[in-house]
């Protein structure tokens, strides 16, 4: 008896924590098996003590182990992939049980039938995970479907399964179980419709985005189009004005107009110009938008704002939502730390460096800086509900494996660095 | 340390030579320029057979190389070249000589008095970093690489290193800066006297605890940030902190302001 109960407990332990290690993509520790098998015999004592009541055991390795695992890993997903691994598992032994009792098979036969329909079915759902891992990511919607598809889907297969345990007869068995199937197989379908149709809204969504970007770069670039001409326009004068000073050979009026009325005025119509041929080779509609906007922003307040785009960069692996969030709040800031100052300063770099994307973010700034209380919510050195921004930036940022983050301050310089790995190497120079 | 300049305008190349010769005679006789050109062609045909530390390069050089490009050649020849860049522009991408290049240095033409003061500064940012690579196992340093350009960061300066949640990616708690990078925490574990592992997921700099709760095994940091202590640990690291030489503490203090007086100013 307790050799059977040993190998059964054994059995679900390797089932259910195998399977969620191995779709988590968990490392496995001594620490972490130790904790499984800690709510693995608390599950199994349980199970001995309410033979008749089986749900209170299930119920219990539910809550205990999403509990562990939510703690591992702080997602909150892992309650979906639990109930499915277990609904899984319930599938399989019901199966199993039917095979061995038709055909009278051995004990051994009937566990090994479980762990193959197991290992077969959880590589299958893996393969779906994948294939959707991104509309689950994004979307909060579609996990808290899926959450409630999931717990619905237990309950009924349970309702199913164990309460009519005490009809033994194998026709009525064989209907429940092809009516499970069914429906286990209507639900994947009708999940994987919900997550196809929650992908269509995303992209949709992006795609709206990108338009309103791509119009405010329009927009932007409408602005500059229209100094040029104004530029243009003021040129004929100018000219004449020179003339003016050269027929009177007046060197010192001649070089005092130059400098205060020529150079200074339209530098900054050049200058802009000069910004916006590099934000050219920035080929992302999706943030250019926004940061043309800035830079406009910027210009208006008197703050020089470089860009520098020496490669045409086509790829950057974020989402660009993201992306445009987080430049978004960084520039905001740089342009709020710039406003009081005398000799500001913005540099805004996109690069590519071994096969990396690169996004530096520079400015100047003045006074002393707190530098770690400059992530804790609600701090700025403008007091109030400034500098809200920057552990937003890194709470996304930290979300991407492959996206380092730096920030740090080097004489009266703040600067922020970016690394997101995986990017488009062009060849083509642009200096 | 040999500098090289390479400047196709005479009065400003003669300017810059006069400037380091000066620089050196005061301050770093050990500094000789050793090659002073108007073209990269005689920078290569000189790498070919000798070596140089430092260069001086402009970036609008009268050549069908760009300055970006003459910079990379040397690189390949030099991996260890020091480069200052200087233009005449302001508008030059100074991010992406710096990112790119690992440029130590991008001076700006303006005014003759500025010109010097930048250069001095430079010179002195490099025979710093010239000594440095002299002492091969140079101690107080973490150096991370953000796309070409390395940072040293002090170990001193450095509050605490924690792991995150994503697997191998560490985060360094430092004065001035928030680093991210890739690595194990173990193979910080020894690298410095003063640091102490007190959790599985902090290495902390004992010279930068403040204080210890021991009732919620929590040690608050310098800089205000709380660290986790593991149970087993406790007891380690009240040993640890008693046992901290209080001189070597002056000496730190000592070594901390030295520091700050020397600080380089590689980013601009």
């Amino acid at each position: 008896m307790t050799t059977t109960f040993f190998l059964l407990s054994l059995l679900n332990f390797l089932i259910i924590y195998g399977s969620i290690f191995y779709v988590m993509q968990l490392k496995v520790t001594i620490q972490r098996v130790l904790s499984c098998l800690l709510v693995n015999t608390i599950v199994s004592l349980l199970a001995v003590q309410f033979p008749q009541s089986l749900w209170i055991p299930m119920i219990c390795s539910i809550c205990f182990s999403s509990g562990i695992f939510y703690l591992l890993t702080r997602q909150q997903i892992v309650l979906v992939h639990l109930v499915t691994i277990h609904i899984i598992s319930i599938l399989a032994e019901y199966t199993a049980l039917l095979f061995v009792e038709a055909l009278n098979l051995s004990v051994f036969i009937h566990g090994s039938l479980i762990i193959i329909q197991v290992v077969f079915v959880v590589i299958l759902y893996k393969r779906l995970l994948l294939y959707y891992k991104k509309d689950i990511r994004f979307s909060i919607q579609s996990r808290i479907v899926l959450t409630v598809i999931v717990c619905i889907t237990f309950v009924v297969f349970y309702a199913m399964v164990f309460v009519p345990f005490g009809n033994k007869e194998l026709e009525v068995s064989v209907a429940t179980l092809l009516l499970l199937f069914f429906y286990f197989f209507i639900m994947v379908g009708l999940v994987s419709i919900l997550l196809h149709t929650i992908g269509k809204e995303n992209r949709a969504h992006e795609k709206m985005v990108e338009q309103q970007q791509f119009a405010m770069y329009m927009q932007a670039l409408e602005q500059v189009n229209r100094d040029m001409q104004t530029f243009r326009h003021d040129y004929a004068n100018i000219l004449l004005s020179l003339r003016g000073y050269i027929e009177l050979e007046d060197m010192e009026g001649l070089r005092n107009y130059f400098q205060e009325e020529i150079v200074k005025v339209e530098q900054r119509t050049l200058f802009k110009n000069q910004v916006f041929s590099q934000l050219d080779r920035l080929q992302l509609v999706e943030i250019k938008g926004i940061i043309a906007t800035k830079i406009l922003l910027a210009d208006e307040l008197g703050i020089p704002f470089n860009v520098e785009v020496p490669e045409t960069i086509e790829v950057i692996s974020i989402n660009k939502i993201h992306l445009s969030r987080i430049l978004g709040i960084l520039i905001d800031n740089a342009i709020e730390a710039s406003a009081s100052m005398e000799q500001p300063c913005i540099n805004l770099a996109f690069l590519t460096v071994s096969k990396k994307s690169v996004i530096v973010i520079e400015n100047r700034f003045a006074g002393d800086i707190e530098f770690d209380r400059l992530f804790e919510d609600g701090y700025s050195t403008k007091g109030n509900d400034r500098g809200k921004g920057l552990p937003a930036v890194r709470s996304i940022l930290s979300s991407y494996p492959s996206i380092i983050f730096n920030s740090r301050t080097e004489d009266q310089w703040m600067i922020h660095e970016i690394v997101i790995e995986g990017a488009n190497e062009h060849a083509s120079h642009h200096m | 340390m040999r500098v090289i300049i390479c400047e196709d305008e005479i009065r400003q190349q003669q300017f810059l030579h006069k400037e380091i010769m000066n620089y050196a005679s005061f301050h770093e006789p050990s500094i000789e320029v050793v090659l002073c050109t108007n073209t990269p062609d005689e920078v290569f045909t000189y790498l070919e057979s000798k070596e140089a530390d430092c260069y001086f390069l402009d970036i609008e050089l009268n050549h069908p190389l760009s300055g970006m490009e003459v910079a990379m050649e040397i690189r390949r020849l030099d991996p260890l070249a020091t480069i200052i860049f200087i233009t005449s522009h302001a508008d030059q991408l100074k991010l992406t000589f710096t990112y790119k290049l690992a440029a130590l240095d991008f001076i700006v033409k303006e005014t003759p008095d500025q010109i010097a003061s930048d250069v001095r500064e430079a010179l002195q940012a490099a025979f710093t970093k010239y000594k440095q690579l002299g002492e091969i196992d140079h101690p107080a340093m973490i150096q991370i690489a953000i796309g070409e350009r390395i940072k040293n960061i002090a170990m001193q300066d450095i509050y605490f290193i924690e792991s995150s949640s994503i697997p191998h990616k560490l985060a360094l708690h430092e004065r001035n800066g928030y680093y991210e990078f890739y690595g194990k925490l173990v193979d910080f574990e020894n690298v410095d006297l003063s640091f102490f592992r007190c959790h599985k997921s902090y290495l902390i700099n004992l010279r930068h605890v403040k204080e210890i709760n021991r009732k919620d095994r929590i040690v608050k940091m310098t800089n205000g940030t709380e660290c986790i202590i593991s149970f087993r640990q406790l007891r380690e690291l009240q040993k640890r902190l008693l046992d901290l030489p209080s001189t070597d503490q002056e000496i730190w203090m000592d070594e901390r302001k030295n520091h700050a007086n020397n600080r380089t100013r590689d980013c601009n």
